[in-house]
């Protein structure tokens, strides 16, 4: 009987060292402010040029080098007039500080998960009220994966998560692209302008599919 | 009303009709007595042999004789016989809902352990085959995770087959049933010196009654299955038992007849769906249980390998439009490893101790495809979605329980503890094919682990008043691994989520045992309080099904079952459960104060058996039963919106059995009441409105006979 009990005991003993081992990974604290530097852009495209095809037989090419450079100047300009920084709280609560322009800038509140890989961001619904003016009832949260070296944070949007976002919301990007296409779209005729955003949402994703790699998103450092 | 006279006048034939029809008595079962087999039966559900009268917890035992109707039953048949125990029946094996005491789910690991000759089944697709070669069934309630851990978070069900005879056996049986449902199995037992052995073949195929409108009305729910089993039992001189097993089930179902509820209140059994819907599975295991009972010790263990493949094909938006459709394939290997020890005599102090150990591989492929009629559903246009998930999970654990017996007169209290520790390690992986393109794009691809641990003690204590009346009470804890979901149902992240939490339960109960001493009476009764934590529970999302933590239930309620010859030959039964199942806190907390999904607010079973020794044609024994079957008010969904109210169901049997033969008619839900088996809110309905409640209508009446021969040497 006492043999026995002691054999018991040495099996609980053994389970309970086994049972402390935690293989969680740890996660790198981001808490301070990081403000905005700079955008980040990779891309590598399958061919030297996207080619676009318009209506009547025409056709659009833009190099893939000129791709970049555009969106790399657009980019510089455009986000720092909206985008400053943000405030790391706590180990899942930020402030995003935006502004508009030349308004002053104003802080929207956010949840956020970080894993190894992704940085996810919920953000306030009450303040995305005050931002754009009306009820927002569903916010999809956003993941960036990101890159932490030293103290410069990179966080971007990949390829796949680009085509998700763009199969998601083809309705409403694929006009906004006809409308920046340089034609005079809203004076055509019904059936044309139809032959034109059905020719775009035909293309957009042969052209999605030529991409090898691409990283959107932006470079923060520590203040 | 009109029941109650059906029933009383169908007794009131039987009772006529025994005055007139026996003439001789068979010494084989003129003494039979379903009391006394009860009391003298022995139960190893405790990891020991025991009295029922001597197990501090709510039993129900089922032998050959008690499992009712049809001529292939299973698990599903004793849905209602078996107080508090639902297990919903229609339904495909790969989602067949099982609730104990309320407590339960539609899909996942099952709440509910079951065990066949000392050998886990892990998962609920595996729980439904048929019961042809049993011995007996031991139907534990409450949890039983102290002596058997994961999975039997509120029950054990520990199934006994037949063992290999000494002498030379074989058995024929052929049976027909409504739907052109066809029934074969053959047994034959082949004893070899010290080495017995056994071989059993089982075929069924049925038509089934759903007819499908999209394909030309032709039977969308046949079925069809084959079963081959082999068990050699090895005595050796030094008191060795070796006994080796080998299962191999294939079995197809058509189905998912889900249609619009309206629709299916004028139409029970026809659906319209485009995409034919259907589950396969292939189960192989083998085991080798050995034994030996020493001067001192009694040793047993058990080793188990099984491997399974199963297929599914679901039209998921279960309309006539092509929206989407899901294919899923898996594989499985599962190894377990038991060995237990215990005294092998009873004395004052009783203990038994074991360990447990597992490994679990098992790889899910699963395929969504979306069709021209996507729109209705999808947000974002993809053609196709790829999901592979495949999930190691190993886990070992301790146990042990100490009886100490007449501690005062005729008091016992047993303690037991077990730890249970688990890893689960998951590599997944999902891929998408836009419209307009060629190739799949990777989306998520995530490899992490969790572990799962747990103490799991219970207490329990006995007080046997003389030899037929025993009180007890016990308290013990329950629990169920956390895991993995196959899918991502979220594509509007990256990350990947697919990780569900443990549950625990707390199960608080008081009980009585009763056998009377003229053997007429058997009465066992109980009333318990299960609080419950973090319950997983089983939901639709727009891409598959997944479960999650929905927030924490009490289950009170009580039950009873009875067996009473109150006239010769004569046996009234009564079963019945009662749980009152709420969730007090929910993640949605509109859904607090309301009804746990699934569990009937009751089960019931109520009738007469009439048993009497004949003389006829070979024919030693004749019996029938009428019995009535009933469930409660359920809720298939978390705000208590789709309703099934209670039903009744009226089944019959007759038999007469000899020396070498036996027949059997049958006849379930007799009065062919219509009532509905499952009810969803379909992920469609957001934009189709006429399809958003769709339901499953419950088995038609049918009708059955069988006969059986058999040759003893």
């Amino acid at each position: 009987m006492k043999r026995t009990l002691y054999y018991l005991l040495a099996v609980f003993t053994v389970l309970c060292a086994v049972s402390c081992n935690d293989d969680e990974k740890e996660l790198s604290s981001l808490t301070g402010i990081w403000n905005y530097t700079r955008p980040h852009f990779e891309f590598e495209y399958a061919a030297d040029s996207i080619v676009i095809e318009m209506y009547q037989g025409r056709k659009m090419a833009v190099a893939t080098e000129e791709v970049k450079e555009i969106f790399l100047r657009m980019a510089t300009v455009k986000m720092q007039d909206y985008f400053q920084g943000i405030e790391v709280i706590s180990a899942n609560r930020m402030n995003i500080t935006a502004k508009m322009q030349t308004a002053q800038p104003f802080k929207i509140g956010a949840d956020y998960d970080q894993t190894t890989e992704f940085i996810e961001v919920s953000l306030d619904k009450k303040d995305m009220q005050q931002l754009v003016g009306e009820k927002a009832d569903m916010i999809p949260a956003v993941s960036f994966r990101y890159t932490l070296q030293n103290e410069t944070l990179t966080m971007y949007f990949d390829e796949a998560y680009v085509r998700t976002i763009y199969a998601m919301m083809e309705n409403r990007i694929v006009p906004m692209i006809v409308d920046n296409m340089g034609i005079d779209f809203e004076h055509m005729p019904e059936g044309v302008r139809q032959q034109v955003t059905e020719g775009v949402k035909k293309q957009i994703p042969l052209i999605l599919e030529k991409i090898i790699s691409l990283k959107i998103g932006f470079v923060l450092t520590k203040a | 009303m009109r029941l109650f006279i059906s029933v009383l006048l169908l007794v009131s034939v039987r009772l006529t009709h025994a005055q007139t029809t026996v003439t001789c008595f068979s010494s084989a079962d003129s003494v039979y007595n379903s009391i006394k087999e009860l009391e003298e039966i022995v139960v190893t559900a405790e990891k020991r042999e025991l009295n029922p009268k001597d197990i501090p917890a709510a039993l129900t035992v089922i032998t050959p004789r008690n499992i009712p109707g049809e001529n292939n039953p299973d698990l599903r048949n004793l849905s209602g016989i078996v107080p508090n125990f639902y297990m919903q029946e229609g339904g495909l094996k790969l989602s067949t809902p099982i609730y104990i005491r309320g407590i339960g789910t539609v899909s996942g690991t099952p709440p509910v352990g079951l065990y066949v000759d000392g050998i886990p089944v892990f998962d609920k697709n595996a729980f439904v085959f048929d019961l042809y070669d049993i011995r007996q069934i031991e139907i534990l309630r409450g949890p039983q995770t102290t002596l058997y851990g994961r999975n039997s978070i509120n029950g054990l069900i520990h199934i006994s087959t037949n063992p290999p005879k000494q002498a030379f056996f074989l058995q024929a049986k052929v049976g027909y049933a409504s739907y052109n449902a066809r029934n074969y199995n053959l047994i034959l037992h082949l004893p070899l010196r010290n080495f017995r052995q056994k071989f059993s073949f089982a075929y069924n195929k049925a038509e089934g009654y759903f007819r499908n409108l999209y394909d030309s009305n032709r039977k969308s729910n046949p079925s069809d299955s084959y079963n081959l089993h082999y068990q050699g039992n090895l005595y050796t001189d030094n008191n060795w038992k070796i006994a080796i097993g080998a299962d191999f089930n294939h079995s197809f179902d058509g189905g998912y007849a889900y249609h619009v509820l309206d629709s299916l209140r004028i139409n029970r059994y026809r659906v319209n769906y485009n995409t034919p819907s259907s589950y396969k599975r292939d189960l192989l295991s083998s085991s080798v249980n050995f034994s030996k009972k020493g001067r001192v010790l009694a040793l047993n263990g058990v080793s188990s390998y099984s491997w399974s493949k199963d297929k599914q094909m679901l039209d998921a938006d279960f309309t006539h439009l092509d929206v989407f459709d899901n294919n899923k394939k898996s594989r499985q290997h599962l190894f377990t490893q038991e060995i237990n020890i215990q005294p092998s005599k009873s004395g004052n102090i009783t203990w038994t101790a074991g360990a447990f150990g597992f490994y679990k591989d098992l790889t899910n492929n699963y395929l969504a495809t979306f069709g021209k009629d996507k729109a209705y559903l999808l947000p974002l246009s993809i053609e196709q979605a790829k999901y592979k998930n495949n999930t190691l999970t190993w886990g070992i654990a301790g146990y042990g329980q100490l009886t100490v017996n007449n501690l005062w007169q005729g008091m016992s209290f047993t303690a037991g503890l077990r730890y249970d520790y688990e890893k689960a390690d998951l590599h997944y992986r999902d891929s998408m094919l836009f419209e307009g393109t060629s190739r799949f794009m990777q989306y998520h691809n995530s490899k992490e682990g969790k572990t799962f641990r747990a103490w799991l003690p219970k207490f329990s204590l006995l007080q046997q008043w003389n030899d037929r009346l025993s009180l007890y009470l016990n308290i013990s804890k329950g629990y169920k691994a956390g895991g993995y979901n196959i899918i991502v149902n979220d594509m509007s992240t990256q990350r990947v989520d697919l990780e569900y939490q443990k549950e625990q339960l707390w199960n608080y109960e008081a009980g009585l045992k009763y056998f009377s001493r003229n053997k007429k009476l058997n009465l066992n009764a109980a009333v318990f309080y299960i609080d419950w934590k973090d319950q997983q529970i089983f939901v639709m999302g727009m891409m598959g099904p997944g479960i999650k933590n929905a927030g924490d239930a009490r289950s009170i309620g009580g039950e009873i079952d009875m067996q009473w010859e109150f006239l010769p030959r004569l046996t009234f039964l009564f079963s019945a459960g009662y749980s009152n199942s709420q969730y007090y806190h929910n993640l949605n907390p509109s859904h607090e104060g309301n009804r746990i999904v699934m569990a009937p607010e009751f089960t019931g079973n109520t009738g007469l058996m009439y048993r009497k020794p004949i003389k006829w044609a070979g024919f030693s024994s004749f019996s029938a039963a009428t019995t009535v079957n009933g469930f409660g008010t359920q809720y298939f969904d978390e705000a208590n919106l789709l309703k099934q109210s209670p039903y009744f169901l009226w089944n019959l049997d007759f038999s007469m059995s000899g020396k070498y033969v036996e027949i059997h008619l049958w006849g379930k839900n007799i009065l062919d009441k219509a009532f509905f088996t499952y009810m969803l809110n379909n992920p469609v309905g957001g934009k189709l409105p006429q399809y958003f409640n769709m339901g499953q209508s419950g088995a038609p009446s049918r009708f059955g006979a069988s006969i059986l021969f058999r040759i003893n040497k």
